[in-house]
């Protein structure tokens, strides 16, 4: 359960509508991973970017804003694309 | 001896405090003295009993093993708590964390002294969030939504500077070592009071019902405190784990039970840090877990508090 040999990578995303529009000060959350990951939560810039770095492993991260919600996969593990997810109005998970 | 098992017995006093840059003392060594509870205060705000607590917390060893959730799927059944001005939610503040670079994230954290709030490990020491240590929290107790702050921030809000972890998650990240603290300057917790903390064993522990509320950024956007409760499914060396839904942001959340269904009186065991994800697949249960108040932790803490002027008579 220690932290892993390999350093983690740092990765630079972006929250935006289905538009495009960045959503500012959107809530960023990894909701499922290979490896434990803390239940914190990353809150976007005034234009809708996060950064956090990631060790090596699958993660889904779920972005909340006030119109809805929305989740991408990432493979971390080396210096990847820009991680950008999409929030879809009224796809809230089910229970939510 | 402490009914923690042979791996913790003999780690005892093996857990140093680690702090950040900024603040004045260097790590401390942890003392052998070891209270198995905290002094605890309702503070002196309001002493109105909460409604809530009476309708909504669990108590004892009583009641049914709800059904299992993950962080959130399935049913949620975590319930929003809007007498926030009234002890215990008072004491459970809402976390701002601003790393060195800018970055922003939210967490929860949790009085346990006139000065000194309990999180999570992760919410002061962090290299996936912060790089490192964060570099600034804003601090706001009872948080009750995203009004204007004369409504919705009962008790205001201050920053921490300061803060400490325990050396086991500096340097490896372990969650079964994911605690840390937020040294204050201003005394908030005379006003709105603090958790009293328990050292529990596992067989202590067995069939009681925790709670867990704190700020969840899929409901309110983490202005809002929501409350979840449920019997802990199990306890380990290090961590207990329960079936209660929490989500991104309750990290550093208070995990208290009520000793008897009578008292109005908490008892934190354990700092909320994971969700469903951070249960070991050799457990075979799905749950959300936190690190528990281990004699060597409750010494550690003791520390912080003592650190930040103690606990008013001791």
């Amino acid at each position: 359960m220690a932290r892993p040999l390999t350093p983690p990578t740092q990765r630079a995303g972006r929250v935006v509508d289905t538009s495009g529009r960045p959503v500012p000060y959107a809530i960023v959350v990894i909701v499922s991973g290979s490896v434990p990951m803390p239940e914190i939560a990353l809150r976007t810039d005034a234009d809708g970017r996060f950064g956090l770095r990631l060790p090596p492993g699958i993660f889904t991260l779920r972005a909340h804003g006030p119109d809805g919600s929305g989740d991408t996969a990432v493979e971390a593990g080396t210096a990847g694309d820009e991680i950008v997810i999409t929030i879809t109005p009224q796809t809230v998970a089910e229970g939510e | 001896m402490f009914g923690f098992g042979q791996e913790t017995a003999e780690k005892m006093n093996q857990l140093k405090s680690v702090t950040n840059p900024r603040s004045p003392s260097e790590a401390l060594e942890t003392a052998p003295v070891r209270p198995a509870v905290t002094p605890g205060s309702a503070g002196t705000a309001s002493g109105e009993i909460s409604r809530s607590v009476r309708f909504l917390t669990g108590k004892g060893r009583s009641g049914p093993l709800l059904p299992p959730f993950e962080s959130v799927i399935g049913r949620d059944e975590r319930v929003r708590i809007v007498d926030t001005d009234l002890a215990p939610w008072r004491m459970i503040c809402s976390l701002q964390m601003r790393g060195p670079s800018g970055s922003g994230a939210i967490g929860t954290g949790w009085l346990v002294g006139p000065r000194t709030v309990l999180t999570a490990g992760h919410c002061v020491f962090s290299t996936s969030f912060f790089g490192g240590w964060a570099a600034t929290i804003d601090v706001i107790p009872g948080r009750n939504g995203a009004g204007p702050p004369a409504e919705s921030e009962p008790f205001g809000r201050v920053t921490g500077t300061r803060f400490s972890s325990v050396d086991r998650w500096q340097s490896d990240e372990d969650p079964d070592f994911d605690i840390g603290c937020i040294h204050l300057d201003e005394p908030i917790g005379e006003t709105v009071g603090w958790f009293p903390l328990g050292v529990r064993t596992a067989e202590q522990l067995e069939g009681f019902q925790v709670n867990v509320s704190g700020y969840p950024g899929d409901r309110g956007n983490g202005t809002a405190q929501f409350h979840g409760r449920n019997r802990i499914a199990q306890v380990t060396d290090r961590r207990v784990f329960y079936e209660v839904d929490t989500f991104g942001g309750q990290s550093g959340a208070p995990v208290w039970i009520y000793e008897d269904d009578d008292t109005t009186r908490p008892l934190a065991v354990a700092v909320h840090a994971y969700g469903t994800g951070g249960t070991p697949a050799s457990l075979g249960i799905t749950a959300n877990s936190a690190p528990r108040i281990t004699p060597e932790v409750l010494t550690l803490i003791t520390a912080w508090v003592a650190q930040d002027g103690g606990w008013p008579g001791h």
